[in-house]
């Protein structure tokens, strides 16, 4: 145990960890611990301050079908940033080339651009008559007089993923040029084609960064609002973060705010769950 | 792969593309009938005309100060928690970092009504009196904007992973020169944490500078009102006007990118020395 003593001041003897870790975790216990507290107990409370269970048989009765939604969109863009960014990153290993340097300045650029703008970007681009159903048409491959029509799961999506994309590659990015090129070669020189170097060598080996890049996406997904507000706004389904946002606009009613918040929560604990289980997995 | 990479590009590009070109719109072909890639006529005007729209001035300046001070205080809070974390042993090392984990993967906009509700009666400020009542607290203050987003649990991992690659044998090197564990942090770690204090330091700036939520619940004065918040000017309830939407949107984008470009190197570095290995 470390009990270096860093600090005197009139006979009082603080260790170093503490004065170090005192500050952080005093702001993560009162912006984190306590407002994750608080609002798993309000949950539980009715409007008289009593316990009760109203507040999740209202949630239940009214936002099922948008627990569900957020869930699947959460799941869904998860998985599709994880195999769009484990291939840009694995392509920016393995390739270095002139499309490789222009795409690595490019990727880079929505990490930049704030969710409030990209749901504009989004109602433009995405718009029955905008950027996207022009292109398409231009290409032959819709009628534009019978438009794509993205203001729902699917332009929420790819909302969702021209943010997280870039954020999970610099992630994974990183994770991937750790890897020395000598077990590349080795897996190579034993008859190994690109495919399975990148399935049996790269991926395994950077498999800690994918995780925690995709437990981030996971959560940034979860409490998302401005986007699913902007581009999706009241129509049903919507997302959790939007449901709050009505229940605390228009009703003040902060009890089924935090009743929703906390079915957030379970959907964040799963990939807590499995984390930590990774996490202490390793430090045993 | 090199098809999946050309779409990639063009997908990453064409909303950015898409604002760039809007924001040279003029108002008349916007609101004509039928969609154009390229504005017909460029008009730089449009630029100009959204920033004399509000007091951009004072948006700008908001703006950077809790920027600025978000960055440098959580920058010194969590590389001192991230090399406790890293290079120190204590009883309960482990439980306390694995718990100060979850806070990562709590939703943010899920906690922050009672991180409301708590700085709205916080104590003695704001007219409130030693109970937290008679006043507004930290709202419509730049301490209430900051609080928020000083610790934060990926920051504090960030260093702690970065921390982990240093030898021992520079922690047994200060301890034999009487270096202590605060100096030796002071001294020795910090000089050598560029692409940690950059990578860092780059991320919570764009949080903080594309912060939008937060500050709209925490605010009710134009004067308090952040670049972000002002891009409402352009939306009301019968018309968004896109050209001078765009064009304050890509001014407010420009500090992060020369941020950026700025601490790319460092950036890169930090991503890649840390590693972010879990």
């Amino acid at each position: 145990m470390q009990v270096s003593i860093s600090a005197t001041r009139k006979g009082l003897t603080v260790p170093s960890y503490i004065m170090l870790l005192a500050p952080a975790v005093t702001f993560m216990l009162l912006m984190y611990a306590y407002p994750f507290l608080a609002s798993i107990v309000r949950s539980f409370l009715d409007k008289s301050g009593a316990f009760s269970f109203e507040n999740y048989l209202k949630t239940i009765d009214l936002y099922t079908k948008d627990i569900a939604f957020t869930f699947t969109v959460t799941i869904f863009n998860t998985v599709c940033t994880a195999v769009l960014a484990i291939l840009i990153a694995v392509y920016f290993r393995i390739r270095q080339n002139r499309i490789t340097t222009i795409l690595s300045a490019i990727y880079k650029l929505p990490l930049f651009i704030p969710f409030v703008v990209v749901a504009q970007m989004m109602n433009s681009f995405l718009a029955p008559h905008g950027l996207l159903n022009v292109a398409l048409a231009q290409l032959g491959l819709i009628d534009l007089k019978q438009p794509l029509q993205l203001f729902n799961f699917a332009g929420l999506s790819f909302g969702f993923l021209w943010k997280q994309v870039p954020f999970a590659v610099l992630i994974m990015h990183g994770g991937f040029q750790m890897i020395d090129n000598s077990y590349i070669e080795a897996a190579r020189s034993a008859g190994a084609g690109m495919g399975k170097v990148i399935t049996r060598v790269l991926i395994p080996m950077n498999k800690s960064s994918i995780l925690v890049s995709l437990v981030l996406v996971y959560s940034q997904i979860v409490g998302t609002f401005t986007l699913p507000y902007m581009l999706i706004g009241g129509k049903i389904p919507t997302t959790i973060t939007v449901d709050i946002a009505h229940r605390v606009n228009y009703f003040r009613d902060f009890g089924v705010a935090n009743a929703l918040g906390v079915f957030s929560y379970l959907l964040v604990l799963l990939t807590a769950w499995y984390y930590l289980k990774t996490k202490l997995g390793e430090t045993k | 792969m090199i098809g999946v990479m050309i779409s990639a590009s063009f997908l990453m590009l064409a909303p950015f593309f898409l604002m760039l070109t809007t924001s040279l719109k003029s108002s008349a072909e916007l609101k004509s009938i039928g969609f154009s890639i390229f504005p017909k006529e460029i008009s730089f005007a449009n630029y100009l005309v959204a920033m004399q729209r509000g007091k951009w001035v004072r948006y700008f300046y908001n703006s950077f100060v809790i920027t600025t001070v978000t960055v440098l205080v959580s920058l010194v809070i969590n590389s001192m928690a991230g090399y406790a974390f890293a290079r120190l042993r204590f009883r309960g090392r482990q439980i306390l970092f694995i718990s100060s984990l979850i806070g990562m993967m709590i939703p943010p906009q899920t906690t922050m009504i009672p991180v409301f509700i708590m700085l709205r009666h916080f104590p003695l400020v704001g007219g409130n009196d030693l109970f937290g009542s008679g006043g507004i607290g930290l709202i419509n203050s730049y301490t209430g904007l900051v609080i928020p987003f000083i610790a934060g649990s990926f920051g504090v991992f960030l260093f702690r992973q970065y921390y982990l690659n240093f030898p021992h044998s520079l922690d047994d090197a200060a301890e034999i020169d009487g270096v202590g564990k605060l100096r030796c942090f002071l001294w020795i770690y910090v000089p050598l944490s560029k692409p940690a204090f950059a990578t860092l330091g780059a991320l919570k700036a764009t949080q903080t500078w594309n912060e939008y939520i937060w500050p709209l619940i925490m605010t009710t004065t134009s004067d308090m009102r952040t670049v972000q918040l002002a891009l409402a000017l352009f939306r009301d309830e019968h018309e968004i006007q896109w050209n001078y939407l765009m064009s304050a949107t890509t001014i407010i984008t420009i500090p992060l990118v020369v941020l950026f470009l700025f601490a790319q190197r460092f950036f890169v570095e930090g991503i890649v020395t840390t590693g972010i290995k879990g």
